[in-house]
Formats: structure tokens, C-alpha cells, sequence
């Protein structure tokens, strides 16, 4: 069988002593380095990408890879711990997770998000194995207009994440794609509300935002309630229990099985699949009322979902040479300063790299679980320092990753108007990630709506009369209507009772 | 007519205020045609629903089924201390380079903690400075001054 | 009188040190600024050739990503920045002329007055290619097509203002065809819709397109250089098909800010042309099919920037493209 034998030669590769080792020191920098706040999987790749260039091309890939991991890993493990996302995945995964630390569930939460990340990890290394010449077929069936449909559904799927009234997130997803315009425009060139800086040109980032809500804004609020270290209750168990195990099943499969395939969309999959996943166990939860309050579905499935999404992100990359998102541009980068032309004929004319780092992704995987699973002890006794300690500490890491996005300080001052701007958002209650959501994928919608307008050279009724994007359009619609009816009862309810 | 959700209404009029700013600074731009949409055609169609939803937020806020929520009083002193600190340190790393700039951002925003003390706050300080430089500029080379550039 | 002399042998080292004597130069690290992100093709070819360049100059040097608006954000930087020579910008098509036209008077630099040009280090034409199930094969077919058809050929471009999206409107001009452009955000972003037969036709360069096309997903049906490209002998240049107007090269170069000594830009020309007669960089230009410019030295750069803004001046009047 083909795919056996493929693997196989794939093994051979992973399994040297040399890449075993790349892969673990990939893993193991990508953790050390991602957990810090405000150094995401990208910044971190960014920074570490210079040491990979001197190895051979496939302990580079492999050790990239590792980094890639590590990275995604480290980053949920600051969301759960301190509550600061430091990309648009993990946005979803701290909500719960942070909770379930303020509950003295710390433990339990890193745990979960690693066994869901592995076994996540373990299914789309198979896809991808088995399907990814298929699934990059799937991608080329996405135009413009299928991406629009898939946008705004998601958008609205996503409303239903926060705990405050389905109004208000939605006006938040608007305010967020509203700071997208910012930069210049993609169709005509023009500059939008850059107040003539030009560091404002390429538009608002994604950290400097994240940053300054959650980190500094957030530590403002924490700061007048006084308290003496994030934990309000005393730490459980390290370690799930039979009841955690079983509450976590389902969502890690289907989670697993939603990154899979959004995975291999360019543009913004990852994050689309941790909030879609979120949603979906939200609905489908017997017990909905405990989300946002420390549910363990609520991390299990997001994290299992942006996992899988990660890792199919390679099949674009790896059948099509389409980077799809910029983590994936990096790691281009890191291919051609090897000499190696990332495209459709990589499979073919570089059998042993591809399947070996494909083979690498799983060994990665297992590497992270090994490499974390122990660490988890002393991720959670982090949470017992002092906060006045704490604090100093995750703002200087804020700053020093804030700065090092384009090693420019115009991020920073940014980060300092956010802070007030989001000090105000949370004493209002305002969801804040949506609006996170709403900056991430508010120029893709106004892109793909455009594009698709100027295509059909104006003619609107395209995006009903293709089968796909008209069929995506009608979930969001009833999507939309079932959302709208439970929030409107539970408030007359919630008002009667008074 | 009775306020009784404050936050609500207030979220709401602070959603419409936004709105007609933008829309406002959006009518710069040209608009075009919906075939060939020019800068200002999406800026209008996101204020115009975000000051929809803020006025029907405004309406529930007002309606005498609405939770009673009251404002939560601002905390300045923090606020001050964590921003400012975040500028003045964004101010002075191309001046006075990191180790000074650092020192200054950490002493500043612990200064914001109730629980201030200049002992613990001296030993972090300089703990995290020298982590910091250890880890990043001599660890993982990353671009920054580090001391003060006088020439 | 040893003590005197030691002092004075202290004094004279401090002013020596405080004048930065240029024919010491490079006597710290040297920066090269490269105005894109990190990974990118202008990125990764710095890199490649930093390696080297360090080696020649004896000094180590630094690549920092100052990414930006199309590349205005990193030139802008050092067009500001000390000309002491231990700031060197990679300089390019984009932000070097076709962006400084495109914005006229919107930026705070002048392409030609504000910086030395030292070294050209690359050029390369893009390659016009269209989707495999598209109705032509050819360019004459192609012009026939669009002449046929007016309006309906849509073409794709990594954004506004770069040279890809010059190549179209070139050849839309020079050919007085109607097609339309369709703008995507970044450089790869477009092949999935050209693949698809969404968009019908891109411009772009060789490293890009040949993946695809030696995998069978898009067809090359020409080229924009003044020449065929070895590694596509069949593709008819736009020269060939009646069109020399239509020629468009993008390209790349090195350059300090103005007022830089002129025995720094001399001893950096020199090391650069060094750097790219090494093996390593000769095999990397190859792989990517990058013409290297060695031949363009400080005096024949300035001239050839002077030109090449004279070329987007006019264009840009012609298409009506001005802000």
C-alpha cells in the first residue's frame, strides 16, 4: 500500500538520532520561547529562523516544525495561565481555560489542551498522509465568493462566544472589523483613516491589540481588586479525572475532525476552526450555562480544532506552495534559502523531505506531550507568584515581543492607547474577543466581497447561485435566526423573574 | 421613561457615536460602483450597522424589561501608571537603549500595585533585566539598543 | 613624558574613534535594512548574500526585517538614518520608483536625492501566464482573445502598485487592450483563483510560477523581459510579439543615505560584486532565475534609478493611475 510504504520513508527520515534531536530542540525552544507573552507562534519563528539556516534542508523543516508546535503550544499555555492570547487561535482557548486556573483548575486545563493537541496532531498527520492531494484539491474549490459565505458564517457562528448578549458581540465583531480598514486599501491603493502615518499603511496588528486589552487593560482591572495571586481557589490535581476524561472525549474528536478541514483554507483557518469549534460544543453542550466559566469542553475541542488546523496548513504549502497564513510564508522562506522551490512538484521530486516531514510532524506532536506534560507542574506554579511580581514581568515580555513585530516602537504607543481604550471595554463588559475575530477577518471579508463584486462585474446574486457559497449563506442565516431566539427568551425570562 | 440598564446604554450611545464618526471620515472617500466598490463603500455599510445595532442596544437599555445595571467606577491611578509606563518605555528604547528603558517600565508599573514595596521591586527588576537580556539579545539575537547611544 | 605620551595616544584614539575614519569602514557590525518581511524572496536573498558580504568586509552583518507599506516603511527609516555606511538599505523596483510616482508627494523621501545607489544586485522579468483551462496559449492568441472580448480578460497582481501589476497595465497599454485588474493582497494569495480559472491571467516572476507550471496547473504563454528566460525557452517575450513597450523588469539594488563618504560606497560596491561571484550566490540566483547586475556600480545605479522613475512617471500620467 502506497501510503504505508510513503510513511514508512517518511519515518526513516524523522527517526535519525540527528532529527530526532532538531525536532526536540524545535519543540522545546518553540515552547519556551511561545509561552512567553506576547511572542506568538509567528514572532517566535520569526526570531528563531535564523538558526535554522545553517542545517541540511530537512533537519531545518523538522526543527521549524518543531518551533511551529512548540509555539502553538507555548501560546496556549500563557492563555490559560495569565489569559493573554498571543494570536487569534488561542483567543477562544482563554476564555475557558483561564477560568478554569482561576478555579484552581490550572493543571487540568494545560493537560487537556495538551492530550487534545496531540491526538488532534496524530488525525491530521493521517489526513494529511492519506488525503492531501484530495484535500488541496477541496482548497481550489474556494473563490472569492465561497470565501465571503464561509467569512460571514463563521462571524456569526463566533457571536455566540461571549457570555454578554448577542448584540453587543456582534456590534464588537463590526467595531473590530472597523479598525481593519485602517491601512491601505487592497483594491484601489488608497490610504484609510492613517491619519498621514505610514506606519499605519499596512494597517492595525493583531498584537499590539491583543496586548493591550488583555494584558494591560486586564492588569489595570486586577490590579484594583487587590489581588494577591490569580488563583482564587487552592490548585487541584495536576491531572484529569475520570469525570474530566470522559466530559472531553467528544469534543477533542470533533474538534479534531473541524481543524482538519479548515485547516486547508488559506487564510485565517486556524482561527476560524478554535472559535467554530467553540460554538459547536456550545450548542451541542448539555450544560451551555458553563461556558465561559471553566467548562472543559471549552478548551479540549478549540485546542484539538486549531491543533488539526495547524497542521493540515502544511497541505496547501506542501501540494500547492501556498503559504496560508504567515506563519506558513515564513516557513516558504526557510524552504528557498535551501534551494528547495516549495510547490506541487516538492511530493515528487523530494520524496524523502516531504514524507519526512510529514513523519516529523507526528514525532513533533509526541515530543510535546513529553516534552509538556511534565512542565504542566511548573507552568501552574507560576500562578502561585505574587501578583505584584507577576505583573512587572508580563508586562516587560509584552513589550519586548510587541517591539520585535517590526522593531519599530510605533507598536508600543499603540499598545498604550489600547490599554485605555480596552480599560473602558471591560468596565462596560464588552466582549473583547470578537472584536479580536472582527480585526482578523474584516479584510478578508471586504477583499472577497470586493473581488467577487468585480468579478461579476456587480451583479450580487452571484454569491446565491453558486452552490457552495449559497449554501454556507443559508446556514448563517438560520444560524442567525436560532441564535437570535434563545437570547431574546432568556432576557424576557430573566426579566420576569424580577 | 426609566434608565435602568446604564451599561447597556451607555455601550449602545458609545457604538452610535462611533458609527457616525466613521461614517463621517468615511464619506473622504469615494464610494463607486457596486461592480467596481470604491475606498468608502464598506466603511459605510459597517457604520451604518453599527449605529443600527447601537440604537436598538439604546432601546433595550430603556425598555422596562431590562436588567438594572449600574457603571462601574474608573480606577485611574493603575490606568496611568500601566500606560504611561508602557509609552514612556516605547519613548525612551531608541534613546537611552533597553536596560534603562526596561528599569524604567518595571519600576513604573509596579509603582501601580498597592502592595508596592522598593525592595521586592529592585530585585525583580533587576532579575527580569538580566533575564531578559541573557534570553533574547545574547540568547536568540534579537535587534534592540541596548545601551544608550551617545555619539 | 611616557605618561604624557599615554594620554595623548588616549586622545588621539578617542577622536579617532569619534570621527569613524571611512577608509577603516566597517569597524562595527554593519546593518542592512530589507523593507519586507522576513521569508520573502527580497528577504531570503539578503540573507543569502549577507552570509558572504560579512565574510568580505570582515565584519558581521546584520539583516533587519523593517516591513511596511509595499517597502516605504524601511526606506523611509534609512533615508533618515546616519551616513556613516553601517546603514544599508536593500533598495527596490517598488519602493525606489514606482511607489515614489504612484504617491507623488505623499512621500518623505526622494528616491534619487536622498540616497547614494551603490550596487545593482538583481534583476528578473516576470513571466505571463494564464489558467490552464483559459481559451488562449499564446500572446498573439491572448490579444486576439482580449481585442475579441473586451473587458472580460481579468487579471491578477499581488497589489496595487507593484511592478506585477505595472506588467498588465503595460501590456494592456501597448497592446490597446481593455482588461480588467483584479488586486490580492499578497503574492500567492492569487494562484489558487488563477488554478481555478477564477482570474484568467497573472504576471509574476519566474520563482513563483514555475511550481506551478511544471506541475501542470497554469500555463506560461510569455514574457515580459527584453529576452526569453533560459528556463522558459518557449515563451514568447512581449518583444517578440510587436510590444516593446510592454517590457518590465523588476529589480533590486543596494544604497546608503545620501551624503555616505564615497570611499564607504566605493569598498561596499566592491565587496558586494565579490559576494556575488561566490559560488553559493551564483547557485541561489540560478535557482530562482534572478539575472545578477553586477556590472551596475555606484555611477550606473543612480542613472539607471534616475531612468526607471522616469519610466513610472509616465506611465503612471498614461493610466491615469495617480493619487
Amino acid at each position: 500500500m502506497d501510503l504505508l510504504a510513503n510513511l514508512s520513508l517518511g519515518f526513516q527520515h524523522a527517526l535519525t538520532f540527528n532529527n530526532i534531536a532538531y525536532a526536540f530542540i524545535g519543540c522545546l525552544l518553540g515552547t519556551l520561547i511561545g509561552v512567553l507573552p506576547g511572542l506568538g507562534p509567528l514572532a517566535t519563528i520569526a526570531m528563531l529562523l535564523p538558526i535554522t539556516y545553517s542545517l541540511s534542508p530537512d533537519a531545518a523543516l523538522i526543527m521549524l516544525a518543531g518551533i511551529y508546535y512548540g509555539a502553538q503550544y507555548g501560546g496556549s499555555t500563557t492563555a490559560i495561565i495569565v489569559n493573554l492570547p498571543g494570536e487569534s487561535s488561542s483567543v477562544v482557548t482563554a476564555i475557558d481555560g483561564y477560568q478554569m486556573a482561576r478555579q484552581g483548575r490550572a493543571g487540568v486545563a494545560l493537560s487537556t489542551a495538551a492530550i487534545g493537541s496531540f491526538f488532534a496532531g496524530c488525525t491530521a498527520t493521517l489526513a494529511i498522509a492519506a488525503f492531501a492531494p484530495i484535500l488541496s484539491e477541496a482548497a481550489l474549490q474556494f473563490g472569492p465568493k465561497e470565501y465571503f459565505a464561509l467569512m460571514i458564517l463563521g462571524i456569526l457562528l463566533a457571536t455566540v462566544l461571549s457570555t454578554g448578549p448577542v448584540l453587543e458581540s456582534l456590534g464588537m465583531v463590526i467595531l473590530g472589523a472597523m479598525i481593519s480598514l485602517v491601512g491601505t486599501d487592497v483594491n484601489t491603493g488608497e490610504q484609510r483613516f492613517t491619519f498621514g502615518l505610514t506606519q499605519l499603511y499596512d494597517g492595525v496588528d493583531f498584537v499590539p491589540l491583543a496586548m493591550g486589552i488583555f494584558g494591560f487593560a486586564e492588569i489595570v482591572r486586577n490590579l484594583r481588586s487587590e489581588e494577591r495571586s490569580l488563583v482564587t481557589q487552592k490548585i487541584t490535581n495536576l491531572f484529569p479525572t475520570r469525570d474530566d476524561w470522559r466530559k472531553m472525549t467528544a469534543p477533542i474528536l470533533r474538534g479534531s475532525a473541524l481543524g482538519t478541514f479548515l485547516g486547508i483554507l488559506p487564510g485565517g483557518g486556524a482561527a476560524l476552526a478554535s472559535f467554530a469549534s467553540y460554538t459547536l460544543e456550545k450548542k451541542i453542550s448539555r450544560t451551555p450555562e458553563e461556558f465561559g466559566h471553566g467548562a472543559i469542553a471549552g478548551v479540549a475541542g478549540p485546542e484539538s480544532a486549531n491543533n488539526a488546523a495547524a497542521q493540515t496548513s502544511f497541505i496547501p504549502l506542501l501540494t500547492l506552495g501556498l503559504p496560508s497564513n504567515a506563519v506558513m510564508a515564513l516557513i516558504v522562506g526557510a524552504m528557498m534559502i535551501h534551494n528547495i522551490q516549495p510547490g506541487p512538484q516538492v511530493m515528487t521530486s523530494n520524496p524523502g523531505l516531504f514524507w519526512g516531514l510529514i513523519a516529523s510532524m507526528w514525532v513533533g506532536n509526541l515530543m510535546l506531550v513529553i516534552l509538556n506534560l511534565p512542565l504542566v507542574g511548573l507552568w501552574v506554579k507560576l500562578l502561585t507568584i505574587p501578583y505584584r511580581f507577576l505583573y512587572p514581568a508580563i508586562m516587560m515580555f509584552c513589550c519586548i515581543g510587541i517591539y520585535s513585530i517590526k522593531n519599530d516602537t510605533f507598536e508600543l504607543y499603540q499598545a498604550a492607547l489600547v490599554c485605555v481604550v480596552g480599560y473602558g471595554i471591560l468596565q462596560l463588559k464588552l466582549p473583547p474577543a470578537p472584536m479580536l475575530l472582527g480585526l482578523v477577518l474584516g479584510p478578508q471579508v471586504e477583499e472577497n466581497f470586493r473581488r467577487a463584486m468585480l468579478l461579476s462585474r456587480g451583479d450580487a446574486t452571484v454569491f446565491f447561485t453558486s452552490p457552495l457559497s449559497g449554501t454556507l449563506l443559508a446556514i448563517a442565516v438560520v444560524a442567525l435566526i436560532f441564535m437570535m431566539l434563545p437570547s431574546i427568551r432568556a432576557r424576557r425570562e430573566k426579566a420576569l423573574q424580577e | 421613561m426609566q434608565i435602568r440598564d446604564q451599561r447597556a446604554l451607555v455601550s449602545g450611545a458609545i457604538f452610535l457615536v462611533i458609527a457616525v464618526v466613521v461614517f463621517m471620515m468615511s464619506l473622504e472617500y469615494e464610494a463607486g460602483t457596486s461592480a467596481r466598490m470604491g475606498p468608502g463603500y464598506f466603511p459605510r455599510i459597517l457604520s451604518v450597522g453599527l449605529g443600527v445595532l447601537g440604537l436598538v442596544i439604546m432601546a433595550g437599555a430603556v425598555k422596562r424589561t431590562a436588567p438594572v445595571e449600574r457603571l462601574e467606577p474608573w480606577t485611574l491611578a493603575p490606568l496611568l501608571w500601566i500606560a504611561g509606563s508602557v509609552a514612556v518605555f516605547a519613548f525612551l528604547l531608541p534613546r537611552l537603549g533597553l536596560v534603562i528603558s526596561l528599569a524604567v517600565l518595571l519600576i513604573g508599573s509596579s509603582l501601580a500595585s498597592h502592595e508596592f514595596t522598593w525592595r521586592g521591586t529592585i530585585v525583580s527588576t533587576v532579575v527580569l533585566i538580566v533575564t531578559a537580556l541573557g534570553a533574547f539579545v545574547y540568547g536568540i539575537g534579537l535587534q534592540f539598543p541596548v545601551w544608550p547611544t551617545i555619539f | 613624558m611616557i605618561r604624557l605620551m599615554t594620554i595623548a595616544a588616549v586622545v588621539a584614539a578617542t577622536f579617532g574613534v569619534g570621527m569613524a575614519r571611512a577608509e577603516d569602514w566597517p569597524t562595527r557590525p554593519v546593518t542592512w535594512v530589507v523593507p519586507f518581511a522576513a521569508g520573502g524572496v527580497t528577504d531570503t536573498t539578503a540573507r543569502k548574500i549577507a552570509v558572504v558580504l560579512a565574510d568580505k568586509l570582515g565584519q558581521s552583518v546584520i539583516v533587519e526585517n523593517k516591513p511596511g507599506a509595499g517597502g516605504i516603511v524601511g526606506t523611509e527609516g534609512v533615508a533618515v538614518a546616519k551616513p556613516d555606511g553601517y546603514t544599508v538599505l536593500y533598495a527596490s523596483g517598488g519602493p525606489m520608483a514606482i511607489l515614489p510616482n504612484l504617491k507623488k508627494g505623499k512621500l518623505s523621501y526622494d528616491p534619487v536625492k536622498d540616497f547614494a545607489h551603490v550596487q545593482g544586485i538583481t534583476s528578473s522579468s516576470q513571466l505571463i501566464v494564464a489558467s490552464p483551462n483559459a481559451p488562449f496559449n499564446t500572446l498573439p492568441e491572448l490579444i486576439a482573445y482580449a481585442k475579441a472580448n473586451p473587458g472580460k480578460v481579468n487579471f491578477g497582481s499581488p497589489g496595487i502598485g507593484t511592478a506585477q501589476h505595472f506588467a498588465g497595465e503595460l501590456l494592456a497599454a501597448a497592446a490597446d487592450i481593455e482588461m480588467t485588474h483584479i488586486p490580492y493582497k499578497a503574492g500567492t494569495s492569487q494562484m489558487v483563483d488563477l488554478m481555478s480559472g477564477v482570474i484568467d491571467l497573472s504576471f509574476d516572476y519566474t520563482s513563483v510560477i514555475k511550481p506551478y507550471s511544471d506541475a501542470g496547473k497554469m500555463k506560461v504563454i510569455g514574457a515580459t523581459g527584453p529576452e526569453r528566460l533560459p528556463s522558459f525557452p518557449d515563451a514568447m517575450t512581449v518583444v517578440e510579439a510587436g510590444l516593446p513597450d510592454a517590457v518590465n523588469v523588476g529589480w533590486t539594488s543596494v544604497a546608503l543615505p545620501a551624503g555616505t563618504p564615497q570611499e564607504i560606497v566605493d569598498k561596499l560596491s566592491g565587496a558586494l560584486q565579490a559576494s556575488m561571484a561566490d559560488p553559493s550566490v551564483v547557485e541561489y540566483f540560478a535557482i530562482n532565475a534572478q539575472t545578477p547586475i553586477t556590472d551596475k556600480g555606484p555611477k550606473d545605479m543612480t542613472q539607471f534609478v534616475v531612468e526607471e522613475n522616469e519610466k513610472f512617471a509616465r506611465i503612471v500620467t498614461a493610466a491615469g493611475l495617480a493619487e
